[in-house]
């Protein structure tokens, strides 16, 4: 066991902390939500796209979040903000939720509230792993989301054409008449306003507000991704240096017990320091019991030599292994067993 | 355990906050330019080039630099004279005709008042004279009218859409020059004229700045002063919302002295 030496983390300088990149994650989430909230006027000026839509973004990102706060998730300790970094990381990843439910949601009228119930069944129905999916997207999420940026595009699109409706089309052969009034002549289906959709009286600069909108959708996604990734890492640190604490080897040994790519799944992020060291005491008893009983299972007696078939599989896997050597009393329990 | 930067936790507070402040940013009003204490004032500029504009035409005289006040005045006369609809094509090769030309041209390039003064004889020129297509005729008139129109505006369209005297005489005649150019295009009983719809359409384009990169400041008061007009144009190019609009804006403007 002495020769084992554990990975410590990197000390490079010029390597990155866990904690900076939650930092990196959350300000590339509030910088989407910059450009999401931002688009550019006919003259050149820019304008917000109003308060509605991030509302509505708002309140339809608090449903999946409280659903799993409040524990109907998988997940059975419910992960708390112990530090500020943790706190405004909580506070990025429900604001960068509701920046996109906000940026594909059109911006006003009736149309928005079907939308926005649409969004609130997707974000919060339970994936496959349990998790709620607007904590988790899925593939399904990333489909209705992309669905209704377009759908918010294209509206955008037909207001900066002065074409107040979804959809507008010729009727055959009555737009070729002249004498036929135009009225008659096209069709109109899902009128709008444009003040209903946030148009500004100028008109948009279509192509730079779709720019602005869709980099500030990568922004939110790519931050809210990166923060998911980094967050688990900053929680791994906090368990890393709780285990750390204790005298060399037995760190060295519990971390053996404990590998680190099962901490979250073991339930020790979000806990406090008290709470952690609990647990880890917890953890590894449980499994140390666990191995004495699983090496107990190989001194019950030899393996029968003569089997067929199935049997025989089974001998061929557990044959070659062989459980420590036990200490006295120990090893006479096992002959009494025998 | 490595803390985290406070710096970086207060930028990003900073930006979280930026994220909600932006939306509230308030669009940009299109509002007609106002009037300065000591700018020269004409009252009601509109009415000069409406029908009844004449009546008010001798107002600027007065107004008018000294250098051009003959010449203004002269041609101010001469087209008080005017009647029985000449044809404009005819009218502009006559001496009355040519002078005309040459003053409204002078005045455009000076001051504010002397450019509101040539649009005002234009206006007087496009309702006394012939220019229309009509059934059978070419579309020479009204291409030579657009393209006093023209001159004007290239002229004074950059400077009058932040010019309260002109700003509104700057639409109308934006306006007038769509609807004249539309009407070339439409031609007579016997074929369109493409090219002049093409020509008026790259103008009205540039002038307006709907060509991919932002609205100059006329279009984007053409934009809200005339939606329609400029929606069609923008949208398949064609000019018939500037007939449109003219029609409701000018009514006896139709080449034919509103005969």
């Amino acid at each position: 066991m002495s020769e084992l030496v554990l990975a410590k983390p990197d000390e490079d300088a010029g390597e990155r902390s866990a904690s900076d990149q939650v930092l990196f994650a959350c300000a590339m989430i509030a910088l989407g939500g910059i450009l999401l909230g931002l688009q550019r006027q006919a003259d050149g000026s820019f304008c917000g796209t109003g308060w509605a839509s991030l509302a509505m973004g708002a309140a339809i990102a608090l449903v999946p979040t409280v659903l799993s706060l409040a524990g109907l998730s998988a997940d059975a300790s419910p992960i708390l903000p112990r530090t500020w970094l943790a706190s405004i990381s909580a506070v990025c990843g429900y604001a960068g939720l509701a920046f996109v439910a906000s940026g594909v949601l059109l911006p006003g009228g009736p149309w928005m509230f079907a939308e926005a119930v649409v969004l609130l069944l997707v974000l919060s129905r339970r994936g496959r792993e349990g998790e709620i999916a607007g904590l988790r997207v899925s593939r399904g999420t990333v489909v209705w989301l992309a669905l209704f940026l377009l759908f918010r595009l294209w509206i955008t699109y037909q207001g900066v054409r002065h074409e107040w409706a979804a959809v507008t089309f010729d009727v055959p052969l009555l737009s070729r008449l002249p004498w036929i009034p135009v009225e008659l002549a096209r069709v109109s289906l899902g009128d709008f306003t444009a003040a209903e959709f946030g148009i500004p009286e100028q008109g948009l600069a279509f192509a730079h507000t779709v720019a602005l909108w869709t980099s500030g959708l990568a922004l939110v996604a790519g931050g809210l991704w990166w923060r998911h990734r980094a967050g688990i890492e900053v929680e791994n640190d906090r368990v890393h240096d709780t285990i750390q604490r204790l005298p060399g080897q037995l760190a060295t040994m519990v971390e053996l017990i404990l590998p680190e790519d099962e901490w979250r799944e073991l339930g020790l992020h979000g806990l406090s320091e008290r709470q952690r060291k609990k647990r880890v005491v917890s953890l590894t008893k449980e499994r140390v019991l666990r191995q004495i009983e699983f090496n107990r299972a190989f001194r019950i007696g030899p393996l029968p030599t003569e089997v067929t078939g199935f049997a025989r599989e089974i001998h061929q896997v557990i044959e070659g292994y062989a459980p420590p050597a036990l200490p006295e009393p120990e090893l006479r329990e096992t002959e009494e067993l025998r | 355990m490595r803390q985290a930067n406070p710096i970086g936790m207060g930028l990003v507070a900073l930006l979280l906050g930026g994220a909600l402040a932006v939306r509230g940013i308030a669009p940009r009003a299109i509002a007609a330019p106002e009037q300065q204490g000591d700018e020269v004032a004409v009252a009601e500029p509109m009415q000069l080039l409406r029908a009844g504009g004449t009546e008010r035409v001798a107002e600027l005289e007065a107004l008018v630099a000294v250098e051009l006040r003959n010449e203004f005045e002269t041609t101010r006369l001469d087209l008080i004279e005017l009647d029985g609809c000449p044809t404009l094509t005819d009218w502009l090769r006559s001496r009355r005709g040519l002078a005309f030309e040459q003053t409204a041209a002078a005045l455009s390039r000076d001051s504010r008042v002397d450019a509101l003064a040539s649009l005002s004889l234009l206006f007087h020129v496009a309702r006394s004279t012939s220019w229309s297509p009509g059934m059978f005729g070419s579309s020479e008139g009204a291409e030579r009218l657009a393209g006093l129109f023209r001159r004007w505006l290239e002229d004074r369209a950059e400077e009058a859409a932040e010019d309260p005297l002109l700003y509104e005489p700057a639409l109308a005649a934006a306006l007038v020059y769509g609807h004249v150019m539309h009407l070339a295009f439409e031609g007579n009983l016997f074929g369109d004229s493409t090219a002049s719809r093409d020509r008026g359409r790259a103008f009205l384009r540039r002038l307006a700045g709907t060509e991919g990169g932002p609205r100059t400041r006329l279009g984007i008061a053409l934009g809200a002063r005339y939606p329609g007009a400029l929606a069609r144009l923008e949208r398949d190019g064609s000019l018939a919302g500037f007939t449109e609009e003219c029609e409701l804006v000018f009514p006896k403007l139709d080449g034919e002295c509103g005969e």
